[in-house]
């Protein structure tokens, strides 16, 4: 009998040791890191208290990089969840027609390229001579609307922003055209019964119906936001100067380019406390749907 | 067309509106794909020819650039994404069913702790971890290695795929287990010969978006690893953007090869890859 | 591993090496490595534009503002330049240091224990930098080195400030280019015009290694005249062998190679001779001064405050 006790956790040991020895014990060791002065190639720590959390907040760049993910998380809800969203309910309206799946496939298919490839090429898309948004501009003649995109400080986060939408918006749409095509059909005959036009069907009958779907949506979106990294780093690193600048590229650079751990570990845990705390929202909110 | 109604002005009016709908839709369509367009002409060009005129055809169709792109570097990007990638499912798979074998079809005391803990790995992000991570793998020696991608990579899709599988293992009958049990069985003959065949499907979709994520996480992969010889393919195509200084279309090449997979293997598997892209929910 | 007996006492292997370049590998008495790239770095020009406009070779910086002028009113952009990976602008802005500060004054900054940066001439540096900026192309940051050594060799720029390992690139960019090469204009100021802006890259041995005489005897034949030939003939680069060009062809490659034979003393890549904080603090200065939003005073004061935060860095680090 006792070897029945023992097996479950048999099965149980294998997963449960990768997740706590890769992921829990290194997530605990950034708390304490972050308390410490250490660099990448000594096993040197300094005990410095709260110095790199205080470094941290003190640091000209912080409003700046928050400003950021929060820019980045904004307009991503607008587009990505908010047209996202409307893509969908149009894609799956009578009025869409025989090809509505190779649209959705199309839409999606960015989605489905390495953030390095989409990074790298859109580098070359938004290069003032010889970049394709440019170009195109030149060729219809409105030459005045040309800028240098990724070199102007004030346009480069918004760049960037910008290429995440063409990537994502179509995944979104497909996450939103399941949940709309599994709204049973007797809500919106209803609606119809009752005499509501198009829009008000939308807004009364299908976006609440969905809003479970709409709410990971979101937070995905908002967590996805914060822990941004790959996209700014493959095109401006943080530049010009630090006009794009965000919390996962600063980690990153200060680990290991400038030897700082502890403020990387800072960061990570101010990182952490956002991201977690989404996500709480996030299980709580799934909860009071779950079936 | 079958007109139901009666009034004739109805059936015009959505004819309309279905032509004008396809047609926004037909240039969205333009507007996503140009850039990709864009990229694969210029794939095709000498240097000279993009500097002239980023937008024109090419005069020839250079074929060989992507064959210097793959001698060039992204042959051994592409075999060393489909190593870490291959050996990274597996286990991934593997682990995450037990464990969630061991938790869904035993009732033990633990079940819903080791849930919760193992569920709260989701919340845990990469960047949180990287720097411990770092120090952990040049301790034991990994850094440097495939396994240096291949363990963190499963430790954190675990969470997710326990979170998907559990799900599902829930929901099949204990019936099934019970004639195993009666015909001799142990338990892990029940589970390669009932539980695991049953669950074929999301064994798939969690195959798939577990794929997604390690074919093209970077952020491990541009810290963990340093020889190129050893790079996947996202940090790879960094390194292969450095050494192709003068030949930018050669690169423009490299970075087709590189997003290539994925798409087919979605346009292959559409139904597969949005049943697990639409279980919980979670991006890349 | 110290390797200056060994090399210093044998006179074939020290009369053939360029020493020049050794010296780079120098730390005091002791010899830790010997060169095995080359490098410096140079003012790259079109010849056949330069040629169209009866243009001359500018020595000074007078000269040169000159030269950029005309250029520029004809239509032509005077100077290629992409510094959105920020880097290129130290190498700007360390070869004008070297000019007009003096050179020790110079040396005790880079060292992050004493850095200050607070000599006013390091905002007369910025000021020579800032005078540049409307013979850039627009937005420099918008462009990385690369693309600007590009748009030189398409011939749609007069001239780069390139490194002479760029040399074999251009040639595959547009080998039919007629291009020369000339030092960065002279400054009149305090620092040393002498200071060729490069450093070579190189191999060292471990202290630690189990064969030191096999190691010191690959380094030999590596670094030597004999793999010279063979590396500036396949790829285009030099080490500091001497008579690796004897045979050579290639008239850049020729000329690049006086360069660096007649260089008294190298000063160093600016930017991997910062601290690494201080280095980073001046690249984004200088990149949001390159915009045009940010002035040399401003830009200096920044540098300076974080020099001070490096010193107390590297102190209680060496306190522990």
């Amino acid at each position: 009998m006792k070897k029945k006790v023992l097996v479950p956790y048999l099965y149980i040991i294998p997963g449960l040791f990768m997740v706590l020895f890769f992921v829990y014990i290194p997530v605990v060791s950034n708390f304490i890191y972050s308390f410490f002065r250490l660099s990448s190639y000594s096993a040197e720590k300094i005990f410095v208290g709260f110095e790199n959390y205080i470094k941290l907040f003190t640091d000209e760049v912080f409003l700046i990089m928050i400003r950021n993910n929060i820019y980045y998380a904004v307009i991503s809800l607008i587009v990505q969840v908010g047209i996202g969203t409307m893509l969908a309910i149009l894609i799956e309206s009578k009025y869409s027609g025989k090809f509505r799946n190779l649209y959705r496939n199309i839409y999606f298919i960015p989605a489905l390229i390495s953030l390095t490839a989409v990074g790298l090429l859109f580098k070359f898309v938004y290069s003032p001579d010889i970049g394709l948004l440019n170009s195109a501009l030149r060729f219809l003649n409105l030459d005045g609307l040309t800028h240098a995109w990724l070199g102007e400080s004030k346009l480069a986060i918004f760049c960037v922003i910008a290429m995440s939408q063409w990537q994502f918006t179509g995944y979104i749409t497909v996450l939103m055209v399941v949940a709309v095509q599994n709204i049973p059909k007797e809500y919106l005959e209803a609606a119809e019964i009752d005499g509501a036009g198009p829009i008000k069907k939308v807004i009364n009958v299908m976006l609440p119906l969905v809003k479970e779907q709409l709410l990971v949506c979101s937070i995905i979106t908002i967590i996805g936001a914060f822990k941004l990294f790959t996209e700014i780093y493959t095109t401006t690193s943080g530049g010009p100067g630090n006009s794009s600048q965000v919390l996962g590229v600063y980690l990153y650079q200060n680990a290991f380019l400038h030897d700082d751990m502890g403020l990387a570990a800072a960061t990570g845990v101010l990182i952490f406390i956002i991201t977690v705390g989404i996500s709480i929202i996030q299980i709580n909110a799934a909860k009071s749907g779950e079936v | 067309m079958n007109y139901k109604s009666s009034n004739k002005k109805k059936p015009t009016k959505e004819y309309i509106l279905k032509i004008l709908l396809n047609i926004f839709f037909i240039f969205l369509s333009f507007m996503i794909i140009l850039p990709l367009l864009w990229l694969i002409i210029n794939s095709f060009k000498t240097n000279r020819e993009l500097f002239k005129n980023s937008l024109a055809l090419p005069e020839k169709w250079l074929f060989s650039n992507y064959k210097e792109a793959w001698d060039k570097g992204l042959f051994s990007y592409f075999k060393n994404s489909v190593i870490v990638s291959f050996i990274s499912l597996i286990f991934i798979l593997f682990f995450s069913s037990l464990l969630a074998y061991g938790i869904t079809r035993f009732n033990i005391k633990f079940n819903k702790i080791i849930f919760f803990v193992v569920l709260g790995g989701m919340a845990l992000s990469e960047q949180v971890a990287l720097v411990p991570l770092y120090k952990i793998l040049q301790n034991l020696n990994l850094y440097n290695t495939y396994f240096a991608l291949i363990l963190p990579y499963i430790a954190f899709r675990i969470p997710f795929t326990v979170f998907l599988m559990r799900a599902y293992f829930l929901s099949i009958p204990k019936e099934l287990e019970e004639a195993g049990y009666i015909d001799g069985y142990n338990s892990f003959q029940i589970f390669y010969k009932i539980i695991v065949p049953i669950s074929k499907p999301i064994f798939a979709s969690c195959a798939i978006v577990n794929l997604n994520f390690v074919w093209n996480e970077f952020l491990f992969a541009n810290v963990f690893l340093e020889s190129k010889s050893i790079m996947t393919i996202p940090i790879g195509l960094m390194t292969f953007q450095g050494d192709m200084k003068a030949n930018y279309t050669v690169m423009l090449a490299g970075i087709t090869i590189a997003s290539i997979p994925m798409i087919a293997m979605f346009l292959i598997m559409q139904k597969q890859f949005i049943e697990g892209l639409t279980s919980g929910a979670v991006k890349g | 591993m110290d390797i200056s007996d060994e090399f210093y006492n044998d006179e074939e292997w020290s009369s053939s090496l360029l020493l020049s370049q050794v010296n780079e590998y120098r730390d005091g008495d002791v010899l830790y490595g010997l060169p095995f790239r080359l490098d410096a770095k140079m003012f790259f020009y079109n010849i056949d534009i330069f040629n169209e406009l009866g243009l001359e070779v500018p020595e000074t910086w007078d000269e040169f503002i000159q030269v950029c002028e005309t250029l520029k009113q004809n239509g032509i952009t005077p100077i290629a330049y992409g510094n959105q990976d920020q880097w290129p602008s130290s190498h700007y802005i360390g070869s004008i240091n070297q000019m007009v500060v003096n050179n020790e004054t110079r040396l005790k900054d880079l060292e992050p224990s004493t850095g200050e940066f607070t000599d006013p001439n390091y905002v007369l540096a910025l000021d020579y930098y800032q005078q540049l900026i409307p013979y850039f192309n627009d937005s420099p940051n918008a462009y990385s080195h690369d693309m600007a050594r590009n748009i030189f060799s398409q011939e749609n720029a007069a001239m780069i400030y390139a490194e002479l390992v760029e040399i074999p690139y251009i040639k595959e960019e547009n080998p039919d280019l007629n291009y020369g090469m000339f030092g960065f204009p002279l400054i009149e100021g305090e620092g040393d015009p002498t200071l060729l802006t490069g450093s070579p890259e190189g191999f060292v041995i471990s202290a630690n290694t189990k064969y030191p005489e096999e190691a010191i005897d690959f380094l030999k034949y590596l670094t030597g005249p004999e793999v010279g030939k063979q590396e500036v003939q396949e790829v285009g680069w030099f080490n500091a062998g001497k008579g690796i060009v004897d045979g050579l062809e290639d008239q850049k490659l020729l000329e690049a190679y006086e360069i660096l034979e007649g260089a008294e003393k190298m000063a160093g890549w600016f930017d991997s001779s910062l601290y690494s904080t201080v280095c980073n603090e001046y690249l984004i200065v200088t990149s949001v001064l390159t915009n045009g939003e940010m002035t040399p005073e401003e830009a200096m004061s920044k540098i300076q405050k974080v020099a001070q935060e490096a010193q107390t860095l590297v102190q209680d680090t060496e306190d522990n």
